[in-house]
């Protein structure tokens, strides 16, 4: 009975691994790639629907990636490769978002390609992995991907929200940051304040002792005193200093969430982020 | 010993001369006489030569004390000198070097001729041309606006202990005959699109030649504070008059107590500073010169020995001495006032609450609300 289940297992398994080859099977637990077996049939079927609805609904494929091997590459760059192989994406960006859960490396990914990279900035791909992050660490894999999902569908709708109103829209990042910013400036006003008040007071104890040099010699230089007998200005050398310019390579800073960094793979860009659980 | 007062020839009371007003004033009847008419009325001159020994006064003789003190391991001499008051008889008791005093007692102002002369006769003199009135409120000016300062300070007492005093100094002429070498960098920026390019050019700056220093002023009493003495400057020597002790009368005044000789390398550190930056002037417009080096021969064959006024007046504060001093000819004012500690956490704190408030509203509103 074991071996029939082992037999079965391993054709599973390789079924799965030919499915980029293959391109994606529509109607197959079609968004969960679970080559780890973390997911039992149910949790995985019902992540795949609540996948499928909220890709439909803000048009990005989202879908879920387990594996126990990476084939050498780092979790995201086989997330890539799947995504590339697989022709994943919707419209004419190949809008999409994976979330890679590497059980080799205990690596988790969430890779992002086409809008779902303007959408999903790092600060919000922060925000997602903090949460998600303690679930992995406990095995809870269906809670992390549910909360993930949820965010995903969170995050797109308030991104509809900003492109329809640009200008008017607060966004979540625009707020924390004024958040830090009123505490940053609250420190610094605070420690600017410590400075002025040390000043002054230095400065006032300063005024309490004016004896300072009246010259340093030269107000009893002669009149028609100084009789130059060389002055010679000789050239010596020359030489050249070049700097390289800085360049600015933020990718979408605008006021819906910051910036997104983004890593080539297979001749296309992705974004993304996540790390050790 | 011999002592001089100088009396009113019109009542016999003393004479003090009063810079602000340029002329010997006797306190007494309120007359006033110019050099020219002390001369014509013949001023008295009061001899006195009472001196005496310990424990036999009236008796004549040179009374000398000598007098050691121990202080941590080291030895100091000082020699005392008495004399008695040619007003009131009381003995003074001054040192080596004080030409001119007062009687503790009758605040007779006495004059010991014989200090200045010899080598100590001073070839000149800046007579007093402020009173002691202007060093009072020079006094209250430096303190005005003090809010460190102990309160009390500025009381009546302390103003009345204000004292003109001839400091002695030395007029050294000067040349300095200088070899210097630096090396001078032009910068020139341009840039691309991808780089930034700065061009150095190196040169290197000689210049050599003699400069001439005049009546470069040091003090030479080592009871003066020499940078307090330094900062008191500029004196203006054109003013200076020939020697006459009858200016010396109603202040004190020291005869030197440093020789040329021994001011020569405090002269030398003095004026090399601006020998090296004179040197170092005008020509190309450098971005930047280091690498200097100027070697300098200093020669001085001319020094004059002269007594210039000075108000001055000693204060203690916690066991450290405090210095105020205003030139006596253009009443420039130098010194150094005590901070009370309380008062400087006091407004330490007063400053900060204020500060936290208006920076903290400006954060408030560029942190908070404006963005």
């Amino acid at each position: 009975m074991k071996k029939i289940r082992g037999i079965c297992l391993s054709l599973l398994l390789l079924f799965l691994f030919c499915v980029p080859a293959f391109g994606r099977t529509p109607g197959y637990e079609g968004y969960v790639f679970d080559n780890a077996g973390l997911f039992t049939q149910e949790e995985a079927a019902a992540l795949s629907e609540s996948a499928q609805k909220i890709g439909e609904e803000w048009d990005l494929d989202v879908f879920f990636l387990t594996t126990e091997d990476t084939q050498g590459l780092s979790a995201r760059e086989y997330a890539a490769q799947f995504y590339i192989d697989g022709d994943f994406g919707l419209g004419a960006e190949k809008s999409g978002i994976v979330f890679i859960i590497d059980m080799g490396g205990r690596d988790a990914q969430m890779v992002t390609a086409g809008t779902a990279i303007d959408i999903f900035t790092d600060y919000y791909i922060d925000g997602i992995w903090n949460k998600v992050k303690p679930y992995l660490s406990d095995g809870n894999y269906y809670e992390a991907m549910s909360l993930f999902l949820e965010d995903v569908n969170y995050y797109c709708g308030e991104y509809q929200q900003y492109l329809a109103d640009p200008e008017g829209y607060v966004s979540e990042y625009q707020m924390a940051k004024a958040d830090n910013r009123l505490l940053l400036c609250m420190g610094v006003a605070f420690v600017l304040s410590i400075v002025i008040a040390g000043l002054s007071v230095v400065m006032m104890k300063r005024e309490h002792d004016n004896v300072r040099p009246y010259t340093d010699g030269r107000a009893y230089l002669k009149e028609n005193g100084l009789h130059m007998q060389i002055d010679r200005d000789s050239f010596v050398s020359t030489h050249t200093i070049r700097t390289e310019i800085p360049k600015n390579n933020d990718h979408g800073g605008s006021s819906w969430g910051g910036g997104s960094s983004t890593f080539s793979h297979g001749g296309r860009s992705f974004g993304g982020g996540g790390g050790r659980f | 010993m011999e002592t001089v007062t100088y009396l009113c020839p019109g009542c016999g009371a003393y004479l003090r001369y009063d810079g602000g007003k340029g002329k010997w004033v006797c306190d007494y009847c309120d007359s006033e006489y110019t050099r020219e008419e002390l001369e014509q009325r013949g001023a008295v001159q009061e001899d006195s030569s009472y001196e005496v020994s310990p424990g036999d006064s009236g008796e004549t003789g040179k009374l000398e004390f000598d007098y050691q003190e121990n202080v941590s391991g080291q030895q100091a001499q000082e020699h005392l000198r008495a004399y008695h008051c040619p007003s009131c008889g009381a003995e003074i008791i001054t040192d080596d070097v004080t030409a001119a005093t007062f009687c503790v007692f009758c605040q007779n102002p006495t004059i010991l001729p014989q200090k200045f002369s010899g080598k100590y006769q001073p070839s000149a003199i800046i007579p007093f041309q402020t009173d002691k009135e202007q060093a009072k409120q020079a006094f209250l000016k430096l303190c005005k606006g003090k809010k460190l300062l102990p309160s009390g300070y500025t009381s009546e007492h302390r103003l009345e202990k204000i004292t003109g005093v001839y400091v002695p100094f030395w007029l050294f002429d000067c040349s300095a005959d200088f070899d210097y070498h630096a090396t001078g960098e032009i910068h020139t920026s341009w840039s691309d699109g991808n780089f930034n390019y700065t061009k150095i050019d190196l040169y290197h700056i000689h210049r050599a030649g003699v400069m001439d220093f005049e009546h470069i002023p040091l003090d030479a009493s080592e009871k003066m504070q020499d940078d307090l003495m330094d900062a008191l400057e500029p004196f203006d020597f054109s003013k200076a008059e020939p020697f006459d002790i009858r200016y010396l009368s109603g202040y004190l005044a020291e005869k030197y107590t440093y020789a040329p000789k021994d001011l020569y390398e405090r002269m030398t550190n003095r004026i090399s500073p601006g020998v090296q930056r004179q040197a170092g002037e005008g020509s190309r417009p450098y971005h930047s010169v280091h690498s200097v080096r100027c070697d300098t021969k200093f020669k001085s064959e001319k020094q004059e020995y002269l007594l210039l006024p000075v108000w001055m007046l000693m204060s203690r504060y916690k066991d450290k001495n405090y210095l105020f001093a205003m030139n006596g000819q253009t009443g420039k004012i130098v010194g150094q006032l005590p901070v009370d500690g309380g008062k400087s956490v006091k407004w330490f704190f007063i400053i900060f609450f204020i500060s936290m408030v208006i920076t903290g509203i400006l954060a408030f509103l560029v942190g908070g609300v404006l963005l």
